[in-house]
């Protein structure tokens, strides 16, 4: 189901947003100064490719250990990355949902170009894992609802 | 030809958007609670069908059809959506959307106990086949087990009770309410029925107050409007549409549902599961096939909104 889920997301439209992110991840790297933002970019590229069984989260409910990503600096990172390139994904990914919401039978996918768009807001600090693991780090920290 | 056209895509549009509800009324549970989540959608969805049906003056409606029709309406949509909103995981949840898809097999059931002619006696196996459907697809991976249906039930009793009494429910409405409604449709007010009982409900009940994130409030106002549009959009559809054509999409909704919902709440189904689906489509589509002629304008959905 989720692999037939990431081919139709892949055919109409998450190639196209996921390239996107691998472009301003090139960007990032091109630009030096970026680098920080670069491998963001690339491991929510995957994710856009193939969004279906996984999940944004961020490192330190994951691990419960603070890093570079999700202290303060993370912050600035995602301010900066914000007025840069966070926006214009999040455009991009917005735009994409309505055109699946009206379809429809798309509704499944625009939610999904939903939760892309917010994490296009602010990427740092965030991973991307399995639904099940996602979970289980939510319940293990007194997260998990219902 | 170009405006039948127009009605039949709105009717299609209508199933489309009812197949994806039990996805959506679950996310909603998930985020506000299943009696709160419950409640708001139906206030949204009431709204929605203000704005765009309006409601007729509650005098206009014969009173038997507002207490026995807005009754059975209300105890319907309460069953489904605490049935999907109390299940233990997302998969139980998909599995009550199952269960209440008994109620197509259930309607012809009820329809030829009540009028007492002769009927084809092919019809109770295909009713036997919707509800060994559902045993199929509630006994997991071991396919019929008896103790393994029991266990799997006993996690949930109030669950599984409410989406089969539901589908129970929901056949005895649509044989009765054609006769009772006189040509009217209070389908704004029985919506409006429901918001109430269930905000009663959440007012006695201990569940904790709802917080609303901007995720819980897109996807309670997505939900609300879907189910709105799905109700205005069929009556749109049975104006002028292709009634057999839409009568028979519309015994495709077990499946278009299970799959809509499977997508949205990212999950995946065993092949068990979709065996089970298909078999009570199949025999849903077997029910209507024998008895179309009596009721080949009434689809799955169709009974849903009471032209």
């Amino acid at each position: 189901m989720r692999t037939f889920g990431n081919i139709i997301w892949f055919l109409f439209g998450g190639a196209i947003m996921g390239l996107a992110w691998v472009l301003f991840g090139i960007l990032a790297f091109i630009s030096i100064v970026g680098i920080p933002w670069g491998r963001s970019c690339f491991v929510i590229a995957g994710f856009s490719f193939f969004p279906f069984g996984k999940e944004a989260i961020y490192r330190d409910e994951l691990t419960r250990a603070e890093d570079i990503g999700t202290g303060s600096l993370g912050f600035i990172g995602n301010a900066l990355w914000f007025i840069f390139a966070g926006v214009w994904l999040a455009l991009g990914h917005v735009a994409s949902a309505v055109a699946c919401f009206v379809t429809i039978i798309g509704i499944p996918f625009a939610l999904q170009h939903l939760k892309l768009a917010v994490i296009s807001l602010a990427p740092i600090g965030q991973t991307i894992v399995d639904k099940d693991v996602a979970a289980m780090a939510r319940y293990k920290h007194g997260k998990f609802k219902l | 030809m170009i405006n039948s056209h127009k009605f039949t895509l709105a009717g299609c549009l209508a199933i489309l958007l009812w197949s994806t509800i039990v996805g959506l009324i679950r996310n909603v549970a998930e985020q506000l609670g299943p009696i709160g989540g419950a409640a708001m959608i139906y206030t949204v969805s009431s709204v929605f069908l203000l704005i765009f049906l309006g409601a007729p003056k509650l005098k206009s409606f014969p009173p038997r059809y507002l207490l026995i029709g807005g009754g059975l309406f209300v105890s319907y949509e309460i069953c489904l959506s605490l049935a999907l909103g109390m299940a233990n995981d997302r998969t139980q949840a998909i599995e009550m959307g199952v269960i209440n898809y008994l109620w197509p097999s259930l309607t012809v059931l009820l329809a030829v106990f009540i009028s007492d002619k002769p009927v084809n006696k092919l019809l109770y196996p295909a009713i036997a086949l919707s509800f060994f459907g559902v045993a199929w697809t509630v006994g997991g991976d071991d396919g019929i087990s008896i103790s393994q249906l029991t266990s799997n039930i006993a996690t949930n009793p109030a669950s599984y009770s409410m989406a089969f009494f539901g589908a129970f429910i929901w056949a005895l409405y649509c044989n009765i309410t054609k006769k009772l409604a006189n040509g009217m449709n209070g389908i704004t007010w029985f919506f409006i029925g429901t918001a109430i009982a269930l905000w009663i409900k959440y007012l006695i009940s201990n569940e904790p107050t709802m917080e609303f994130t901007t995720e819980a409030t897109f996807d309670l106002l997505l939900a609300g409007i879907v189910m709105g549009s799905g109700y205005a959009l069929w009556n749109i559809g049975i104006i002028g549409g292709n009634m057999v054509f839409l009568a028979t999409l519309s015994y495709f909704t077990p499946i278009l549902s299970t799959f809509f919902s499977a997508m949205i709440l990212d999950i995946e189904l065993t092949t068990k599961f979709w065996e089970g689906v298909v078999m009570v489509t199949i025999a849903s589509l077997i029910c209507w096939w024998l008895t179309r002629e009596k009721s080949h304008k009434n689809g799955a959905v169709n009974a849903n909104v009471e032209s």
